[in-house]
């Protein structure tokens, strides 16, 4: 299957193209962007790239934040619309979850990482299991102390937020601390493989209903309790 | 000073807007451009710092405030200037370190202003304006 | 030519079909009963919840046009003046469904699409003339050289007309909003029993001011029990007010710019003596006066669509890197 997936949630929008598990574009933005005004031109390069056009893609897997309010809005609704007008089936993927894929075959307890602003962050535990990232209880949301103050094992953090974050991090949790190495943060690829699971399945969202997984209450909560 | 947040507080007329023009010319930005952003929520304006002026009128709490992207304001405004008209519906985001400004309604062209920060360099501020 | 028109500049989530001046569909969320429509889980229709309702909205403006997404041979958006997390909703389902069904795309500054509800409504209005935008967001001027020529005569200096009537509706304890139950009380109230400061009635301006009516009304009454208070009376003498503001100003604009029309748009634009005042005025005047129809006042699509079809018809078109200004003046080019 061919599958196309966008991400705008991050600091940088993230597309891939994928057939079946092979690769075939990984972009990953500038992070001084306006995820807005290049979305569309990034996809059409990394079509046409490819040698492709939208008519040969098979499915379409869109991230759903959390992250930037306005930023996932804008990927969310792209995929909409491309699905809506292709009739083609769409799968939206937590950006939690995309991000702790690329951990690959972690030993560790995994956690992913992505800013929420004013000190905040939104935070995804993950553990590998026969092969596959399984989530670990609930997201949450809240400042980066409280966060790691629950951590008593070793984790790898992922996430261009656990760089933001990384001295904070690493003076609560010492060596317990790892994140994955620069430069292999962030694959646009990393929302089409999950994507790709779901649609193999035949399961897909409705294009229409499909909505941002925002984390409204979390992060409500984690700001009234850091004001008191 | 740059990422300088002020918070107005005050009922209906009681002077918030009147008071942003002041803040505002001080910057360098017109006193024609500084208009009422109660419908829109957020206007921006450019002097010697770049000026985010924000209206909770129409907000009715913190989740909204979020979803219109108070946030991302707030961060653009961290090279400049945030005013936030009816600063007291978002509460539980506001921080103790902004500059708090209350208005109240004493007659019909009389009305009093109280500030108050915790921030060290706003208070000595503060303290220079004392009357 | 076929155009779909998509506004998502502040409150409203629109779409429309318009194709030579005829409106095939006109969808506005808040007034859509997306339970009939599509039953189960439906998003809440709330303001401003774009990302939410987009795609019905869409789909209910092909639809009840009996048309498919095939045959809309141009999109038309607003992607200037709003707010951004907004504006972006509306840009990014405008981009892709562009790029999808290769269709050419033009951004409209949300003002204009204001002036294209009013001569949508008004095919024949003469160019040029001035076209007065009053809602709850914005109070401007416009003079309307042509088609897409505009020159922003004056402006409010404060508050927008329509907010006005919201504070003051508010805090009469009337509800939101304000204009329709101001309009509707006033109708059974002495217009004449409060004598509110006129504004800038001396100002050789055409701009506009509310705040410190607003501040007066409210500085008159506060303290008092609001059931006490004579509230129809209030609401005609405080909309008497902003009415004469209205329609003085408008009428000095047309008469300095030499036109005989005016036309009169945005949401107050359905302000019951709002239409009266500018009626008598300008038969008093000699001016044509030109009413936006009440479906169109209020924030929507066709009125987009409309404005696309004019940009269009022009030669203008926006690339796929169209983005959404928020503060863009209306004179910028797309």
């Amino acid at each position: 299957m061919m599958i196309l997936s966008i991400d705008t949630a991050g600091r940088s929008d993230a597309i891939g193209l994928i057939d079946g598990r092979r690769v075939l574009a990984d972009f990953v933005g500038d992070v001084t962007h306006n995820s807005l005004q290049g979305i569309i031109m990034n996809i059409d390069a990394v079509l046409s790239n490819a040698g492709l056009t939208l008519a040969d893609v098979d499915g379409l897997g869109v991230g759903i934040g959390p992250g930037s309010w306005t930023g996932v809005r804008v990927g969310i609704t792209v995929g909409k619309m491309m699905a809506y007008a292709t009739g083609k089936p769409l799968c939206g993927v937590s950006s939690l979850d995309a991000l702790a894929s690329q951990a690959g075959d972690a030993s560790t307890l995994i956690c992913s990482v992505v800013d929420a602003g004013r000190g905040n962050i939104y935070a995804g535990f993950y553990r590998r299991r026969g092969g596959v990232t399984v989530k670990q209880g609930q997201y949450t949301a809240g400042p980066v102390e409280g966060l790691v103050a629950r951590i008593r094992e070793p984790v790898l953090f992922v996430g261009d937020a656990a760089q933001v974050h990384r001295q904070t991090i690493s003076a609560l949790l010492g060596d317990l601390a790892r994140f994955m190495k620069a430069g292999e943060e962030r694959q646009g690829s990393a929302t089409a493989l999950l994507a790709l699971s779901r649609l193999e399945r035949g399961e897909s969202d409705d294009a229409l209903s499909l909505v941002p997984l925002y984390l409204k209450e979390p992060l409500v909560q984690a700001l009234a309790a850091r004001k008191r | 000073m740059p990422g300088t947040v002020v918070a107005l507080v005050g009922e209906l007329g009681s002077g918030k807007t009147c008071f942003t023009r002041g803040l505002c010319a001080g910057i360098g930005v017109s006193r024609q451009q500084v208009r009422s952003p109660s419908f829109a929520f957020v206007n921006e304006y450019v002097g010697k710092l770049v000026v985010v002026h924000i209206d909770l009128y129409r907000i009715e709490g913190v989740e909204p405030a979020l979803e219109l992207g108070v946030l991302d304001y707030l961060e653009r405004a961290s090279a400049g200037v945030a005013i936030i008209e009816w600063a007291d519906r978002i509460a539980p985001l506001a921080s103790d370190a902004w500059l708090t400004v209350s208005f109240s309604v004493l007659a019909s062209r009389k009305r009093e202003i109280a500030l108050s920060s915790s921030a060290e360099r706003l208070r000595k501020v503060i303290c220079e304006l004392e009357p | 030519m076929l155009v779909l028109g998509i506004e998502t500049s502040c409150d409203e989530t629109a779409a429309a079909l318009v194709a030579d001046g005829h409106i095939l569909s006109n969808v506005v969320a808040s007034q859509m009963d997306l339970h009939a429509s599509f039953g189960g889980v439906v998003p809440e229709v709330a303001a401003r919840k774009h990302v939410e309702v987009i795609g019905y909205v869409i789909n209910e403006a092909l639809g009840s046009a009996g048309k498919a997404l095939e045959d809309v041979e141009a999109i038309a958006v607003t992607s200037r003046y709003g707010l951004i997390g907004c504006l972006v909703v509306g840009v990014a389902a405008a981009k892709a469904l562009a790029y999808t069904l290769k269709r050419p795309l033009v951004g409209i500054h949300h003002i204009e699409g204001h002036i294209f509800a009013n001569i949508l409504s008004n095919p024949h209005i003469p160019m040029p003339h001035v076209c007065l935008t009053v809602s709850g967001g914005h109070t401007m001027l416009v003079y309307v050289k042509d088609l897409c020529q505009y020159e922003v005569l004056g402006n409010t200096l404060d508050d927008a007309a329509g907010e006005a009537f919201d504070k003051v509706a508010k805090f009469l304890g009337l509800g939101f909003p304000g204009g329709p139950v101001i309009d509707r009380l006033a109708a059974q109230g002495d217009r004449t029993a409060y004598n509110f400061p006129r504004p800038l009635r001396r100002s050789g301006t055409v701009d506009f001011s509310f705040s410190g009516l607003k501040t007066a009304v409210v500085n008159r009454f506060k303290g008092s029990d609001i059931s006490t208070l004579p509230v129809s009376d209030i609401a005609a003498s405080f909309q008497e007010a902003v009415v004469e503001h209205l329609v003085s100003k408008t009428v000095q604009a047309a008469s300095r710019a030499d036109v005989s029309a005016i036309g009169v748009t945005g949401g107050v634009a359905m302000n019951s003596r709002l239409r009266e005042v500018f009626a008598e005025r300008c038969r008093q005047e000699g001016h044509q006066l030109f009413f936006t129809r009440t479906d169109l006042c209020g924030d929507n699509a066709a009125m987009v669509a409309a404005a696309g079809a004019a940009r269009l018809a022009h030669g203008e078109s926006a690339d796929l890197y169209l983005s959404a200004v928020p503060n863009a003046p209306l004179e910028s080019a797309a």
